[in-house]
């Protein structure tokens, strides 16, 4: 549960980087923050699921 | 034939396509209420995720998300990315408990569930009767979706209402011949065609509107509107988005019961993982349209679409719902475009027949079953499923004709009400330790439901309220209230002896 939190409160990080100029691909630096963040959590959660799946 | 008479007619093999499921799984229905509202709890992997995740994108996801996207930019994905995996989470962590505690002890709907839980009578009432109330707007908005689809597609020759009766209508004969089952069958085509629906859309209208893709899109606003890169919400509205769309959204009713359907643990949750891939990723696509769209409406195309023409279309229709079915018949061949609204014909009616479901559900077994005609047979009772699809699905249609505004808008009223069951299901699937009894859970759950109804725009003013500036603020204001009024009263009140042995079994059916 904690690390839901933590995950979820990463993607509030956009308001720090919340810029228009050109970054990854030509995309807005919040935007590209948010596909990062984006990637990363979904990852995150498929790892996990598998592991426990597997553990199940 | 013409353009809109070749779109037309791929709409309505559509809906021919799917009575006909409904009328196949009609013919397979045994007339119980296990096997009427959650297939006799015997779904595989790929009935579960498609039921689950078609369900949760309804004509919010192909409609009005490109609305928000042309009209908010960015500000849309960075919200949803994070709603939509919640969501999938939540079903992982939460769902799967409440489907091992509806299959050890029988539960069929969320009332079921917590009523039994708090051995409340009063809580299953309430719980139906304020959640049916609810989702009405979740109704409204798939009635709105469905009329604007026909309405455009056809080039105004049918006209919104009647375009909204008609497709309303299909979905209700699917269900009233196959009950949930036929939602269920039909989810799964309902899903891959609205994916693919919007998959496809992105690419041919990106293809004609930005060869260069999505960077060249990006770099034109970067020129044109600079602010469309940008998160433009604040904290606020993002956190209450993000609860209301994430848990709020997955302990409605139609995806409550979702979690009744599946076979077993490990089904679920799979399930919840390709539900997280499925349903963040459709807002890729979604947000390339959306954005091609505002770079059009800047600069406008001579002859096909004027510059300004988003606030032409909301003029005309209410709201900027309009937009993607409007740039799917302008820039696409007719067949194609008829394949693309049906399927955001899909996505409207793979949720309206699951809320006509849930809704008449909640109604027939919380309060018919109990307290109007108990221990009738199974048979009048889903006969008088079937009557209040009717009733409910004719209730949306009402409200769809005063036009009420952006989807977007309205489906956040259904949701932040939702939200409003989070203390009291946590309690209930995380039993190691009684922290809220019935009388906190009561007390909790009226509040918090009332102040959302409060301080939401399109309700709160009939009540001269100082409203908030959208549903989701509400709901979280909502949720703080109610966290603190249940922890409260549950503090000050004696939990009754009854409740604390059914914790106990709960705790057997969790931990052992």
């Amino acid at each position: 549960m904690l690390l839901v939190i933590i995950a979820w409160a990463a993607a509030f990080g956009v308001y720090l980087v919340n810029r228009p100029d050109a970054s990854l691909l030509g995309l807005s630096v919040a935007y590209a923050y948010s596909l990062l963040w984006w990637v990363v959590a979904v990852v995150l959660f498929v790892v996990y699921a598998v592991i426990d799946l597997r553990g199940a | 034939m013409e353009a809109w008479q070749v779109t037309t007619t791929v709409i309505f093999v559509y809906c021919l396509l799917v009575i006909a499921i409904g009328y196949i799984s009609g013919r397979v229905l045994k007339r119980t209420m296990e096997d009427f509202y959650v297939l006799g709890r015997r779904a595989g992997t790929v009935v579960t995720f498609l039921a689950t995740a078609a369900t949760y994108h309804s004509a919010f996801a192909f409609l009005t998300s490109v609305a928000v996207f042309a009209r908010t930019g960015i500000t849309f994905w960075v919200a949803s990315s994070a709603w939509t995996t919640m969501a999938a989470v939540f079903m992982y962590l939460v769902g799967t408990r409440l489907m091992k505690l509806g299959k050890a002890r029988g539960h069929i709907s969320p009332a079921d569930g917590l009523a039994d839980f708090y051995r409340s009578e009063l809580l299953r009432v309430l719980v139906a009767a304020i959640m049916a109330l609810f989702v009405i707007a979740y109704i409204v908005v798939q009635a709105v979706g469905l009329g604007l689809i026909l309405d455009i597609g056809s080039g105004g020759a049918i006209p919104y209402a009647y375009g909204s009766l008609i497709l309303m209508l299909v979905a209700t004969i699917y269900m009233i011949l196959g009950g949930l089952r036929a939602a269920y069958w039909t989810d799964v085509l309902q899903g891959v065609w609205m994916y693919l629906g919007i998959v496809v859309a992105a690419l041919l209208i990106i293809g004609k509107l930005a060869p260069g893709g999505l960077p060249e899109v990006m770099d034109q606003l970067r020129t044109l509107r600079p602010a469309l890169l940008t998160m433009q919400w604040d904290p606020q509205m993002m956190l209450g988005s993000i609860l209301i769309y994430g848990p709020g959204l997955m302990l409605l009713p139609h995806l409550w019961i979702k979690y009744y359907v599946a076979r077993d643990e490990k089904i679920l949750k799979a399930s919840a993982v390709g539900t997280a891939l499925y349903l963040s990723s459709y807002y890729i696509p979604a947000a390339m349209i959306g954005l091609s769209a505002a770079v059009v409406n800047a600069v406008g195309m001579p002859g096909v679409l004027e510059k300004g023409f988003m606030d032409v279309l909301r003029a005309k229709y209410g709201s900027d719902d309009a937009i993607m079915a409007t740039m799917i018949t302008t820039f696409l061949h007719p067949v194609v475009a008829g394949f693309l609204l049906a399927g955001a014909a899909a996505a409207a009616m793979s949720t309206l027949d699951s809320f006509l479901g849930s809704t008449s559900l909640l109604l027939t077994r919380d309060i018919y079953q109990r307290y109007v005609r108990p221990g009738r047979s199974e048979e009048e009772y889903v006969l008088v499923s079937r009557a209040l699809m009717l009733v409910w699905m004719l209730v949306g249609w009402y409200f769809a004709l005063l036009k009420p505004g952006l989807i977007f808008d309205i489906t956040a009223i259904a949701v932040a009400g939702g939200l409003q069951l989070v203390p009291m299901t946590l309690q209930m699937v995380i039993p190691k330790r009684k922290v809220i009894n019935k009388h906190g859970a009561v007390a909790g759950f009226v509040v918090g439901s009332i102040l959302v109804a409060l301080f939401t725009v399109q309700t709160g003013k009939y009540f001269g309220m100082p409203v908030t500036y959208h549903a989701a603020v509400a709901g979280l204001i909502g949720l703080s209230a109610n966290i603190v009024v249940t922890l409260l009263v549950s503090s000050a009140t004696k939990t009754p002896q009854d409740e604390l042995k059914i914790l106990e079994d709960y705790k057997r059916i969790l931990y052992s």
